[in-house]
């Protein structure tokens, strides 16, 4: 059995410590998220929150009209637990008005623009806040690449990027996430009745396990049949990991001069400061 | 870390001193933790983790020899076998 057990009291440290450093750096003091009600948006609330200080902290719930209303709620209950900021900015309007335009829509279309349209807002109040946008992906999504790009992967920051699934779900539970956000079902919310586990058909446990092998221990996949994972699921993770790279990289420029960015011009980002 | 600054601390029958900075730089953490190992490859000195600390330590010199005695490694170490081996090994790439 492998054991994805982390140390909470030193993660929460370091990430703590990560989010001041890194926000404080580039002059700014405060920092703004999408809390949805789910559990990692929730996790990065809180690490926030400790970090900078709840009253520098803007918590925007941006609920479209399928969203669910409970989950919404969870998202209140949280921003009233810690006393930051919040703001609720409905995007049914700008959605419908995109969607409308559209008669093969599909939900995967419609998913992504929703998940763009709050990228929207929230660098939009980001201006207004004079804050920077924090991102909440997990390590399994950005892996696997279960995320919209320039949508829910657009951030001046990842605190809980290093943190698979079921690693956030210890974090979340040494911090006092409310037990009821951390016991939820995993859903991205961009349609009803969607989950995560549903859509992707694996479940986080097996899923976080395999990674865990494939990237941090860097198994071959042959290896990893070995250790007992079925084959077609191996397979599978390792396609959706390699199509998906795109997506946690910067996009390549074609190089013609002597110094190209990305290539020979390499400084890290935090240059100067 | 420390496994590799002990083992090197006791296989070289040396005091080994390792200084670690604190903070993050493009992001990444550093834990500080500094150590001195002694050459038996008893630690000496332990900064704390994660904080800025100003760390002394006196160091025994004559703590070689009598480690040395103990275990003379280097007394017997044939250098001119290792160099030969490693140009050997270096030769067959």
């Amino acid at each position: 059995m492998i054991d994805l057990t982390i140390n909470t009291k030193l993660a929460e440290k370091i990430l703590t410590g990560f989010i001041h450093t890194e926000v404080t750096r580039t002059g700014f003091k405060k920092a703004l998220l999408g809390v949805s009600g789910g559990i990692d948006s929730a996790l990065s609330l809180y690490l926030s929150a400790k970090a900078l200080g709840p009253e520098n902290i803007l918590a925007l719930r941006m609920p479209y009209k399928t969203s669910s209303p409970d989950t919404l709620e969870d998202a209140q209950t949280m921003i009233d637990d810690l006393g930051v900021q919040s703001r609720t900015i409905d995007i049914t309007a700008m959605v419908d008005a995109f969607i409308n335009q559209h008669e093969d829509m599909d939900k995967k279309r419609a998913g992504n623009i929703m998940a763009r349209m709050r990228m929207i807002v929230l660098f939009d109040q980001s201006a207004v806040f004079n804050g920077l946008v924090m991102g909440t992906s997990n390590k399994t999504e950005l892996l696997l690449g279960y995320s919209t790009i320039y949508g829910d992967s657009a951030a001046a920051l990842q605190p809980i990027g290093n943190l698979y699934k079921t690693q956030v779900r210890q974090l979340a539970q040494a911090l006092g996430v409310p037990e009821k956000v951390i016991k939820k079902t995993p859903s991205a919310d961009l349609w009803q009745g969607q989950t995560d586990e549903g859509e992707l058909g694996f479940t986080y446990e097996e899923v976080d396990q395999l990674l865990y092998l494939l990237v941090d221990q860097r198994y071959k996949p042959e290896a990893c049949v070995d250790e007992g994972f079925d084959k077609g699921f191996v397979e599978r993770v390792m396609r959706m990991m390699r199509q998906n790279h795109f997506k946690r990289v910067m996009p390549p420029i074609a190089k013609l001069s002597q110094r190209t960015i990305g290539y020979d011009f390499l400084y890290p980002r935090d240059w100067g400061t | 870390m420390e496994h590799t600054n002990r083992a090197y601390a006791s296989l070289f029958t040396n005091f080994v001193a390792h200084a670690n900075r604190v903070g993050y730089e493009d992001g990444l953490n550093f834990w500080g933790g500094s150590t001195i190992f002694d050459p038996n490859g008893d630690p000496v000195v332990r900064a704390p983790d994660f904080e800025e600390a100003m760390t002394f330590a006196e160091i025994d010199l004559n703590q070689l020899h009598r480690s040395r005695s103990r275990l003379p490694l280097l007394r017997d170490e044939r250098t001119n076998l290792v160099l030969h081996e490693l140009e050997r090994i270096l030769g067959e790439k």
